[in-house]
């Protein structure tokens, strides 16, 4: 009677850990996708900053055409380059997404960069409140792109191991692209009050 | 044998967790003054407004003085210390941590997703710019966060930052009764150590590595905290489980 009774409670919970394990690889795709979405919300709202910050800075310093035009253009290009769940796996789609947004950064270093000359600029509270904004927005990307390289670490370690490697073949399940850690997305400039 | 066992289950748990991240102090209360900048009278006061404000909205406001951030930025060590942590509500993610290294200079508002409407990144830079920094500035440490504090629950409940300190005391100041105080604290010292215990069998299981039921008793865990209120001042570890993303402000000296 003892020997059966351990025979089920062993089956028992290799069953649940087989379910657990074969659910996991779903659980984390979702995990990717979700954390993706967060990572093109956060810039997706500093896109909406910029023609705020375009505008007032063009109020003190309407001659910086050129720098104007760049995050202008920047900013154009950035908003037509998206990435839905579907090209998630398409690492040149990433690298393409990466680049836009890195111009972007460059262009709005450089805009921040001419800002620091002029004074009254830097003392106008409506260009101080969108810096802050801005800062906290860049701070937001950096830490929603830190969840999207540890939500694909998971995700890709999980199928490439045993035994996630089984199951992913029912899924079909790929390794996914990664961001690379801090390419692209530059601080910008700190200012100091 | 059982106690050499715990021992080694104990040991395994402390080494496979310290392995991961950067160290986070332990959340002994909703004042951690581990750089030691706070007059203790000031440190009292703190958690009791913190405290009662937690009371009356569910807000977690935690204060935290760091005396290094262990070659972070703060903006890196802020959010991972608010996870770690779980500061706020799991659902509202209405936590918000202050935290000042003043080896350092600097100091952060980090705000909880929950709370990122109402304390804006321009509020929040406000708040330390023209509140903070000038008392930290002076080395008036334990003035600078008590007048940092203030500001953010005065714009948590819909006032003005300069709200006076003086008028918070007076709206939270309450009559206590008693009689159903000794109730309490008597079912909640109960029930911290029913979570201590569940604590340990929590890290036993997580040295043990079985990831599905470390998620079962997670979530048993999460539904008993929210039942009984168990909040972070027993020092048992379990937070609302409030996530953050980034959000708030810094400051540098």
């Amino acid at each position: 009677m003892q020997k059966k009774y351990w025979i089920f409670v062993i089956l028992a919970v290799l069953a649940l850990f087989i379910i657990s394990s074969v659910n996991s690889i779903p659980k984390l795709d979702e995990k990717v996708t979700a954390s993706w979405s967060q990572v093109e919300n956060q810039y997706q709202r500093r896109m909406d900053l910029i023609p705020n910050l375009v505008k007032t800075v063009k109020g003190y310093a309407a001659h910086e055409k050129s720098t104007f035009e760049e995050v202008t253009n920047a900013r154009a290009n950035a908003t037509k380059v998206t990435i839905d769940a579907s090209n998630l796996n398409d690492p040149a789609a990433i690298a393409k997404f990466e680049q836009a947004q890195g111009q972007l950064s460059s262009a709005l270093s450089k805009l921040l960069a001419v800002s620091e000359n002029y004074p009254n600029l830097k003392a106008d509270q409506n260009f101080l409140a969108l810096q802050s904004q801005l800062e906290g927005t860049e701070n937001r990307i950096a830490v929603a792109r830190m969840d999207y390289i540890q939500a694909v670490q998971q995700y890709n370690t999980t199928i490439r191991t045993f035994p996630g490697l089984i199951w992913a073949r029912i899924y079909g399940a790929q390794v996914k692209p990664n961001f690379t850690a801090t390419s692209g997305a530059e601080k910008a400039p700190d200012v100091q009050f | 044998m059982g106690q050499l066992l715990f021992a080694f289950f104990l040991a395994f748990f402390i080494v496979s967790t310290t392995l991961a991240q950067p160290s986070f102090p332990a959340l002994t209360g909703r004042v951690v003054d581990n750089a030691h900048i706070i007059s203790p009278n000031e440190k009292n006061n703190l958690e009791e407004i913190l405290a009662q404000h937690e009371q009356k909205t569910s807000n977690q406001l935690v204060v935290v003085t760091l005396p290094s951030l262990q070659g972070l930025t703060i903006e890196d060590y802020g959010y991972k210390l608010g996870r770690a942590w779980g500061i706020g509500q799991k659902g509202k993610n209405n936590g918000v941590l202050l935290i000042v290294a003043p080896n350092d200079r600097t100091v952060r508002i980090e705000v909880g997703y929950g709370l990122e409407g109402v304390l804006t990144d321009a509020i929040t830079s406000q708040i330390i710019q023209t509140i903070i920094l000038p008392k930290l500035k002076n080395k008036d440490y334990s003035g600078g966060i008590a007048d940092g504090a203030s500001a953010i629950i005065n714009v948590m409940v819909g006032k003005s930052i300069g709200y006076q300190k003086s008028d918070i005391y007076n709206d939270f100041k309450e009559e206590p009764v008693l009689g159903i105080i000794f109730v309490l604290i008597f079912i909640r010292i109960i029930i911290g150590i029913i979570s201590s215990f569940l604590l340990v069998l929590f890290s036993i299981l997580s040295a043990l590595g079985m990831p599905f039921l470390l998620n079962r008793f997670e979530k048993i865990l999460n539904k008993l905290g929210l039942k009984f209120g168990i909040r972070k001042g027993f020092g048992v570890g379990f937070g609302g489980r409030g996530s953050k993303g980034g959000g708030g402000s810094s400051g540098r000296w």
